[in-house]
């Protein structure tokens, strides 16, 4: 699920892991939606569309 | 005279984003009746680590009807409205751009670079000194932070020139979002140009739409267009999805 570099944590699904992002988001405490036009899929909440999360060229760390 | 107006790196994780800062200070623009802004696009940029973005390195860009007479206040204002109005520890930048003034090759310059920047990284030299080639059609500045924002910002404005990229900040709310209509129609209704396919191909206006809750919209030829997936049947759509749309 997440990956720890130079204390830092990424998500391992990549980009196009849809429902393992919504599932996280679902039971993180952190979890804060995005502004909308940045959102890339229909779920509310998923980490794709977390604005504590900042894009990678493969995927996305978490900033929480 | 039609200007570009495009900003960049204004937020922080907490703060409003920077569509919402851009349709704010064209909301003051408005109200000090130096011009009235037209809808706002989403360029998204170059995802590298090495690149300091808050979350996803987007820029935001509309274009302004500027009052005759009125530049000169117009960037003062968009000047102080930037150093006043964004987040803590970001990095903003703004530019704006004479589009109407500019000739073909410069033109073609711009797109060249804000297309560059979705595949490579660029430094705040390299966006001062295209801008400073001309400096009577392109304003090009920073108001704190590192600054980074103004390489962001003068891509945006490349990005809106060529028309191709983006999508439009905000969403349509259909009134009738369950019912069949027109696609010509809906169009029309909603100032969308054309609806086309995820394949580029142009969508009959005759052919119906179920358009749904909500509807995003992307800029294709300058103009907001919506894409379309096949529904069960020929000749009936639906909107793309979110997923559908990251490209753009």
């Amino acid at each position: 699920m997440w990956k720890y570099k130079d204390g830092r944590k990424f998500f391992t699904g990549g980009k196009d892991d849809y429902q393992q992002a919504a599932t996280i988001a679902a039971a993180c405490e952190h979890f804060a939606a995005d502004v909308e036009d940045e959102w890339v899929c229909e779920d509310a909440c998923s980490c794709y569309n977390c604005r504590y999360r900042r894009w990678t060229s493969e995927s996305f760390q978490c900033m929480k | 005279m039609k200007i570009l107006l495009c900003i960049d790196d204004t937020d922080n994780l907490d703060s409003i984003g920077t569509g919402e800062v851009l349709q704010n200070l064209c909301e003051e623009l408005d109200k000090e009746g130096l011009g009235k802004g037209g809808f706002v696009s989403r360029h998204q940029l170059f995802v590298h680590e090495d690149i300091p973005y808050t979350s996803h390195n987007s820029s935001m860009c509309c274009q302004v009807e500027l009052e005759s007479g009125k530049f000169t206040v117009l960037l003062e204002l968009c000047r102080e409205y930037m150093a006043g109005n964004c987040a803590e520890g970001s990095d903003p930048g703004l530019c704006i751009v004479l589009h109407e003034t500019i000739e073909a090759s410069e033109k073609e310059e711009l797109i060249t670079y804000g297309q560059a920047a979705k595949v490579k990284i660029f430094t705040k030299e390299e966006a001062y000194a295209l801008a400073a080639k001309y400096p009577t059609k392109v304003f090009l500045s920073e108001h704190g932070g590192t600054g980074q924002g103004i390489i962001g910002a003068l891509a945006g404005c490349g990005l809106r020139l060529y028309g191709n990229d983006g999508r439009m900040k905000g969403k349509i709310y259909p009134q009738e979002p369950k019912s069949v209509q027109k696609v010509g129609e809906f169009c029309a209704k909603h100032n969308l140009i054309c609806a086309m396919t995820l394949d580029g191909q142009l969508i009959d206006g005759n052919d119906t739409l179920i358009p749904g809750e909500e509807v995003k919209a992307v800029i294709l030829n300058h103009q907001p267009t919506i894409i379309l997936s096949p529904d069960k049947e020929p000749g009936m759509w639906r909107p793309a999805d979110k997923k559908q749309l990251k490209k753009y």
